[in-house]
């Protein structure tokens, strides 16, 4: 018994020994031999990963929270805190939980308190518990990304757990100086919480493009409305009554394109938009000849310039320098089909669109669309060219 | 003392008032010192003497608009253009890089012209991240322009000095990119300071015009905002640059009209947007608190 037990710590000792100085290449050969075949059952184990999930449980916010209690349950004095937090943080988009600031204060919360705390000078000089600090700034870092202001209560725990004279207080100063500046800087804002469903997201879309123009009207179609439509979805189209007013202008002499698709990012989601678009307004251009002095009039006297007549209109917004924009839709499938349905509900409020030759300029799917985590782009790009082939 | 050092050290005394130092920290060798020459004397001779002539009549251009002594005036408000897209030479001043130029990402991206004359910056964004063990985080496309020669490609600041205001008008796809201003080209201490400011584009066909005062410029060095702010000194910015790095993978496109500049009444201007108190000597981070 006590020799197995001695043999059993001097295996234990010379693994250590082994572990750490292979590289040195530290002579274990005057030990006896009978260490060789110890050394064969040296076995590496991979640290597991608690929240690679192999079952069929939905990965959301219960079973992230359920992990981590887990966790506190499994490790009552909290022993490798450190690695579970930075596990946790690589599964956090995994997990849908990346914009929940209760997620990151319970992962925050796993750290001792009053422990990593600087007592003296020296020790706040010298970073105290750097690997603990570092740690704890990935969890800030992470909450920048998804642009995640920390609060009030944030601010007490990392007080109470680090104190104020520690880098995680400084980054979550500067957070906290940066993060509010920008927050709502950006003119064109949208909801924090964007909505799932695509109908509802293009409605955000089409409001955003369309908000040059504060009288635009959205109207929502249901293309089964139609008879004669074949894709039977649904149709978010945007237009004012300063757009059917140029249309009335319209000749006629030159189509009207409907172009598309374009692409509108409401990070981190993307919708896809079609513009009916007619040729630019030329304007009268005004020519003063500033050195013809043979008509000047006398003001002092009386006389009065003739009245000229060079005046326009101001163009509206939407007389584009490089086009006319009459409307702009999204549709649930992007077909040509619903565009061709579109047109038709426009013509109930436009009837002359009707007598209005109209094209449409339609733009095959790019290589930029292929799917990032593809292997292999050629061969997408080889099978997008035959269905496109197939479709004309 | 004398009067020419008298005048000497008041001179000294009183240049940080007149003069901005240099941004350069101490003395540059030239960065082509040391890059092998492929070709020989005789080749630079050849090609040397086709542009000689062009350069000596821009040299003379330059010279007579310097003893002409008649700058340019400009009305308050009016916006003049720096960078106009609308033929190819104009676009060739500048040029796109992303991170899989050093094999740090998957991103592309090119600068193209468009059929009504505008430059068109557009690819495709990734965020996949190399497995090369050192890289965290990838995804940026940056669209930069050639530092600004005069004559015998001698390199000059853009001296923006006299403006208040940068103007874009361009027409993007409703993503966030970064208006970012270099000012120093080589190798030094302050090759990674940048002066950064978003730029929020609609989407959509409208064009949007957006203005940005100088004094909204923050400093950043390699992508990290600083604590320490400062207001940019326009006359020695030597690059623009609009960079994507928003952190979603996908296609982009940005089409810029011009790139202009813009007086406003500096009354009305604000010196610097960010506060820049200096805090006492000997003082704790936060000390006193809890």
């Amino acid at each position: 018994m006590a020799v197995s037990l001695w043999r059993s710590r001097l295996t234990s000792l010379i693994h250590r020994q082994v572990a750490s100085a292979t590289s040195r290449q530290f002579s274990q050969r005057g030990l006896n031999e009978s260490m060789d075949a110890d050394e064969k059952r040296v076995t590496v184990t991979r640290r597991r990963d608690s929240f690679a999930v192999e079952s069929d449980e939905v990965k959301d916010k219960r079973l992230f929270m359920q992990m981590v209690e887990k966790f506190k349950a499994a490790n009552p004095n909290r022993r490798g805190h450190i690695e579970f937090i930075e596990v946790a943080l690589k599964h956090v988009e995994e997990f849908q939980v990346h914009a929940d600031m209760s997620v990151y204060k319970a992962l925050f919360d796993l750290f001792p308190r009053d422990k990593l705390r600087p007592k003296n000078l020296t020790q706040a000089a010298f970073v105290h518990f750097p690997r603990h600090q570092d740690c704890a700034l990935h969890i800030l870092k992470k909450m920048s990304e998804h642009r995640l202001i920390p609060d009030q209560e944030f601010r007490l725990m990392i007080l109470d757990i680090f104190g104020p004279e520690t880098h995680v207080f400084k980054l979550y100063c500067r957070m906290m100086y940066w993060m509010p500046k920008f927050s709502n800087a950006s003119p064109y804002r949208l909801p924090k919480r964007l909505p799932r469903d695509a109908k509802e997201l293009a409605l955000l879309g089409i409001q955003r493009i369309t908000g040059v123009d504060r009288a635009t009207e959205i109207e929502v179609f249901e293309a089964r409305e139609l008879t004669e439509s074949l894709d039977k979805t649904w149709i978010v189209s945007g237009q004012s009554w300063k757009q059917r007013e140029l249309l009335l202008e319209e000749s006629g002499k030159n189509p009207l394109k409907i172009e598309g698709p374009f692409t509108l990012w409401m990070k981190p989601r993307a919708i896809q938009y079609f513009t009916l678009i007619g040729e630019p307004r030329i304007k009268p251009e005004v020519c003063i000849e500033t050195d013809d002095v043979s008509n000047l009039k006398l003001r002092l006297f009386g006389e009065k310039e003739e009245p000229t007549k060079d005046i326009t209109n101001l163009p509206s917004v939407h007389e584009q320098l490089d086009g006319t924009v009459f409307a702009c839709c999204a549709t649930g499938t992007s077909s040509r089909d619903s565009l061709l349905s579109w047109l038709r509900f426009l013509q109930r409020r436009n009837p002359v669109l009707e007598r209005l030759p109209t094209v449409f300029k339609l733009r095959a799917p790019s290589e930029a669309l292929v799917n990032v985590d593809m292997p292999n782009k050629s061969e997408q790009a080889d099978a997008w060219a035959e269905e496109s082939a197939q479709s004309q | 003392m004398s009067r020419a050092l008298r005048n000497f050290v008041q001179r000294n005394a009183l240049l940080p008032y007149f003069y901005q130092p240099k941004r350069h920290c101490f003395w540059n060798p030239d960065p082509r010192r040391d890059r092998e020459d492929p070709h020989g004397n005789l080749w630079h001779l050849w090609n040397g003497s086709k542009i000689f002539v062009k350069e000596c009549e821009r040299a003379a251009d330059e010279w007579k608009e310097k003893l002409h002594l008649d700058r340019a005036r400009y009305h308050l408000g009016e916006v003049v253009p720096q960078y106009l897209f609308r033929e190819q030479k104009d676009r060739d001043l500048f040029y796109t890089i992303t991170d899989s130029d050093w094999n740090q990402g998957f991103s592309k991206a090119e600068f193209v012209g468009t059929r009504q004359g505008s430059g068109l910056f557009r690819g495709v964004l990734d965020t996949r991240v190399p497995r090369d063990g050192v890289t965290k985080r990838a995804g940026i496309a940056v669209l930069q322009s050639f530092p600004k020669t005069k004559s015998f490609q001698r390199k000059v600041y853009l001296d923006w000095g006299d403006w208040t205001h940068l103007v874009i008008r361009c027409r993007g796809d409703g993503r966030h990119y970064s208006i970012n201003l270099h000012m120093c080209e080589e190798d030094d201490l302050t090759m990674h300071l940048l002066y950064q400011y978003p730029l929020y584009t609609r989407g959509g066909p409208y064009w949007q015009i957006t203005r940005i005062p100088f004094s909204k410029f923050m400093i950043s060095y390699k992508g990290s905002i600083q604590d320490k702010q400062n207001r940019i000194d326009p006359r020695y910015i030597t690059k623009i640059g609009i960079a994507l790095m928003d952190k979603t993978s996908g296609p982009f496109e940005l089409e810029i009209d011009y790139i202009a500049c813009s007086v406003s009444r500096s009354d009305e201007d604000e010196e610097f947007a960010y506060e820049t108190y200096e805090t006492p000597n000997n003082y704790s981070h936060a000390y006193g608190m809890k």
